[in-house]
């Protein structure tokens, strides 16, 4: 595979990469030496306390990050054996291959159908037919089990939604880009316990085809939804094991006085 | 306020009643204050329009003729009237008796005031007089030999006793001799003009028979004694109809005649010849006159209609009579025409004594009635057309009082093609005033609305590529700390007086853009061309130096590129494009491509106009498309999507009623907008979207010519028209932008 760099610990296993990740906002450094592996098809949380470096190091697997003019990255990312900072790696590739679900919904203000067929008509130019155009938007739609209540009011508006079908849409409309990880950043935390429970549902569901790296503030949801945790602290990596070790019998104090809620 | 307690955990404070009171009623305060606020700005955009209609309204209000009889004793009144005329106060008239008396008398009481007779001692009766088409006063009288004799009225007013009490005194002298001259040997005048100029003394006479005897006196001021010389010569002509009008054109070149056919025959006063014949009716003419200027000649026929006709002059200098316009109206054959003086409207009279009261230019029919006595026997007009005598044959007189303020305006006069004497074809004109008293106010507005379109149109097509675009990179791919430098800048422009812009573009860019046209040409190529290229060259250049630059300051580099392009434009190409166009682009578009070119013109407004506007639109567009919630443009990106596909597909669609509300509010600007307009265009109506021709626009018209018209007058009435017209074209634009700016809001909202 081309662009890979000698010491990335390419393991055709894992979905993502990292060799000592640094990155500054400005002066201030928000992760520090991150070196992570995450294995394809598990899904992973990311947990610890506000300002940890979870979201951060989550924006930065897509690039997302780069916008402002006052980030600066050191260090490689691997995504899929590839390194996403290489010099003729084009972000739409990385993007293709790296799906990103938000805190809050945001469908884009347009029809249901439209949205997704969004970023699939942005990939392949919008080259697919009707017929074609109709099976991926009912194919995506019955991956996030949305299809039955939907199909009748495909070219209404995303945002006539409920939050929760809407954060589904937000996942659907990644999939027929057909990325290969998908990161979510707190995607339940604007949904009721329903809603909670109808998208863990889903994860679950997505699990094994995906990759999914999910950041969340709620320990309960990380311990049943992931297959593996990664606790972070002040722009750290704590501690990375099986969930249900960790959660039993954590290594560090840290981790056991983070779970025991000792802080927040 | 009572203080917490002072033992135990700490207590919420409770303040007293009295205090929650006065907060709550400075709330009700302040809300009906602001309540009242908003009403007071609407009732002051309501009062401005009310006051505009209340201008405007006497336009379109219709004419208003009373009459009442005069009292006295009128057994001087006896016998037929020749000739009557009022002067300019409507105190004293004047009056020809058939019998050969010259009479003035006080219309107050019918008080004679003097009496003399004209001619040889009264013997033969007066067969016709007739007035100067001029109103110099001057009268001709044809007595029953076929004589002529000339007489001036004129009056003093004393104003010793005080101004209500003025005194009005006629005299009666002979200018011209008070010999009688024989103008038809022979006698059996029946019709007659007088046509008195700065040049000759003309009188025409149309006889029985078909003969027509011209007596034409040149004036020439002897330099000895400045007494002016009459060299008389006499033309004729002999023609096969029964004349039964007769009129001259105030040049004296055209002699018009009418027949009892219905038709008016052209005469050419030079060789005496028939030019051509108009047929106006298929009855005969009744009667015909002049209009104020003598250009026009009206002819009314005995179905009751009028037809206005005057010479036309095609590219070859050859002269035609076409007819202009008809007036109904009368049911009964139009015995008698009446010009007013000062305007281009006149009077009818019908056999059954129904008056009307037209105006030529408009077009219009202003007032129809009939006389309460019936037909009278002789009318006169007062000079400012607001007055009427009317004499009846049993010795009643009559006077009618006509309020006819704004005859010339009607809708049609305002906003379609109009007819103006000596033009060719009917066209759309603004020509307000001119230095004689004689001139036919042209006071078309569509010229004017079209010049305001036009300054608007290409003001907007400079301005909003540049505004809407800087605004979606201000707003999403530039800085933060760039763009709080930025911004402020461009809304300071905002600020600049416009009177400064305009006088830079009328007295520098103007300039400027003749002397290198084709420089100022080639930019709208060079410039995009070159930044493009240099975007190109920037992107597929080394990344060593493009690592100097953070993301988002790349405009900084543009600057001088700018410069640079600007520079090579006009310096270098712009000697370069002269050699192609034999030297001078100008001249080489107007032979070769008929665009005739102006220096203050249209380009130089749009440019101007567009610099005043851009701040305006930017700053509201950069709101907008900054507002848009950034999770959607992380959703976008999220996606796959390019920054640029983010914001053209996403972003801009959801900021689309900001950046609608800010160009609608841009237009309102640049229709509105005077000083700019004002200085930098040559202000000259014309309907020409040619960007290289001035324009004159509604706004700048109003300040133009505002300081210098008659309050009230209908030139007056009609700026204020023209401004109400300016309102109600703003207030339509911004509702209806309104409206589509709440559609697209429903349909973007992405929350």
């Amino acid at each position: 595979m081309p662009g890979q760099v000698e010491n990335s610990g390419t393991n055709p296993g894992l979905a993502i990469s990292t060799r000592k990740l640094n990155l500054w906002y400005g002066t201030f450094q928000a992760l520090f030496d991150i070196d992570l592996d995450i294995k394809q098809g598990l899904i992973t949380s990311m947990i610890g306390p506000s300002g940890c470096g979870k979201s951060t190091f989550l924006r930065t697997v897509n690039r997302i990050n780069e916008r402002m003019d006052y980030v600066r990255i050191n260090g490689t990312v691997n995504v899929m054996g590839e390194n996403i900072f290489g010099t003729d790696v084009e972000m739409l590739q990385v993007r293709k291959q790296v799906g990103m679900v938000f805190q809050r919904p945001n469908p884009l203000p347009i029809s249901i159908r439209k949205n997704i067929l969004f970023g699939h008509t942005i990939h392949t130019g919008g080259s697919a037919n009707k017929s074609e155009q109709d099976e991926i938007v009912e194919s995506a739609l019955k991956q996030v089990l949305l299809w039955d209540k939907v199909k009748d009011k495909l070219d209404h508006k995303a945002t006539t939604l409920s939050l929760e079908e809407q954060q589904k849409l937000c996942i659907a409309r990644l999939l027929p880009v057909k990325p290969s990880v998908l990161l979510m950043d707190e995607p339940c935390s604007a949904l009721d316990p329903k809603g909670t429970e109808a998208v863990e549902e889903l994860l679950w569901d997505l699990r094994g085809k995906y990759t999914i790296l999910i950041v969340t503030h709620n320990m309960a949801q990380a311990r049943r939804a992931s297959e593996e945790c990664i606790f972070m602290l002040m722009g750290k990596v704590i501690e990375h094991r099986e969930t249900g070790a960790m959660f039993l019998t954590p290594h560090n104090t840290e981790t056991t006085n983070y779970i025991e809620g000792r802080y927040g | 306020m009572n203080s917490p307690p002072a033992t135990g955990p700490a207590k919420i404070a409770v303040r007293s009643d009295r205090f929650h009171l006065w907060r709550s009623r400075k709330d009700r305060i302040a809300s009906k204050i602001i309540g009242l606020g908003g009403l007071v700005v609407i009732a002051a955009v309501l009062l401005i329009l009310f006051y505009l209609v209340y201008v405007v309204s006497p336009l379109f209000l219709p004419a208003k003729m009373s009459g009442s009889r005069l009292e006295g004793s009128s057994d001087w009144l006896n016998g037929a009237t020749a000739f009557l005329s009022i002067e300019e106060q409507q105190q004293v008239a004047f009056r020809i008796s058939q019998s050969g008396r010259a009479q003035f008398f006080n219309l107050d009481g019918l008080q004679l005031l003097e009496t003399s007779e004209i001619g040889s001692g009264g013997q033969q009766p007066v067969t016709i007089a007739v007035g100067d088409q001029a109103n110099s006063g001057l009268v001709a009288v044809a007595f029953e030999d076929g004589s002529v004799s000339l007489l001036q009225n004129h009056y003093n007013t004393d104003f010793s006793a005080g101004v209500a009490q003025r005194k009005v005194i006629p005299t009666l002298d002979y200018p011209y001799g008070s010999e009688q001259r024989v103008l038809m040997p022979g006698g059996g005048i029946t019709g007659l003009v007088l046509s008195d100029s700065e040049s000759a003394l003309v009188l025409a006479a149309a006889g029985n028979g078909g003969q027509v005897q011209l007596e034409w006196n040149l004036k020439q001021e002897n330099f000895l004694s400045g007494e002016i010389e009459l060299e008389s010569s006499v033309k004729t002509l002999q023609v096969s109809f029964e004349i039964t009008a007769i009129a001259i054109s105030s040049d004296h070149r055209w002699l018009y005649l009418g027949d009892d056919s219905g038709q008016v025959h052209f005469i050419d006063t030079n060789t005496m010849l028939e030019m051509q014949v108009s047929r106006v009716s298929e009855s005969g003419i009744s009667s015909m006159s002049m209009l104020l200027g003598g250009i026009s000649v009206l002819a009314g026929d005995t179905e009751g209609n009028i037809t206005q006709l005057f010479p036309v002059r095609d590219e070859d200098n050859n002269y035609s009579l076409e007819i202009i316009r008809r007036f109904e109206g009368h049911q009964a054959a139009v015995v008698r025409i009446i010009p007013e003086q000062r305007r281009k409207g006149f009077l009818t009279l019908d056999a059954d004594g129904s008056l009307n009261v037209y105006h030529s230019t408009a077009g219009r029919t202003i007032l129809e009635q009939k006389l309460d006595g019936g037909l009278p026997s002789a009318l006169a007009l007062a000079p400012r057309a607001s007055g009427l005598l009317a004499l009846y044959a049993d010795g009643r007189a009559d006077f009618m009082d006509i309020h006819n303020e704004h005859p010339e305006v009607s809708f049609a006069s305002l906003w379609s093609k109009v007819w103006y004497e000596n033009y060719s074809q009917p066209e759309y004109i603004w020509q307000s005033s001119a230095s004689s008293n004689e001139f036919e106010p042209k006071f078309s507005l569509t010229p004017l609305a079209f010049g305001t379109l036009k300054a608007a149109l290409y003001a907007m097509l400079f301005a909003l590529p540049l505004a809407l675009m800087g605004a979606a990179y201000t707003a999403y791919f530039m800085s933060p700390a760039l763009r709080r430098m930025v911004k402020p800048v461009i809304e300071i422009m905002a600020a600049l007086p416009t009177v400064i812009l305009g006088f830079l573009a009328g007295l520098w860019f103007a300039p400027f853009l003749e002397e290198n046209l084709a420089g100022v040409l080639a930019l709208v190529l060079v410039l995009p061309v070159g930044l493009l290229l240099f975007a190109w060259v920037w992107t597929h250049g080394p990344q060593r130096i493009k690592n100097y630059v953070s993301e988002g300051w790349e405009p900084i580099l543009l600057l001088p590129v700018l410069v640079a392009l600007v520079l090579l434009s006009i310096q270098v190409i712009g000697p370069l494009q002269d050699l192609f166009f034999e030297g001078d682009l100008r001249s080489w578009l107007s032979r070769e491509a008929g665009i005739s070119f102006d220096q203050r013109n249209a380009l130089v407004v749009g440019c101007a106009m567009g610099f005043a506007v851009i701040p305006t639109i930017f700053s509201i567009a950069e709101d907008a498309i900054y507002g848009v919630p950034k999770s959607l443009s992380d959703g976008s990106l999220a996606l796959g999507a390019t920054p640029w596909q983010s914001l053209i597909k996403v972003i801009l669609p959801t900021a689309s009623p900001g950046m609608f509300s800010a160009v609608m509010i841009g237009l309102g600007r640049a229709v509105g907008e005077t000083m700019i307009v004002l200085m930098a265009t040559g202000n000259t109506p014309i309907m020409d979207w040619n960007l290289f021709e001035g324009m004159r626009t509604l706004a700048a018209n109003i300040a133009v010519e505002m300081p210098e018209s008659a309050m009230n007058s209908s030139h007056y009435r009609i700026l204020f028209l023209a401004a109400l017209v300016l309102f109600m074209f703003t207030f339509v634009v911004n509702t209806v932008a309104e409206l589509i700016r709440q559609h697209l809001r429903e349909k973007y909202s992405s929350l």
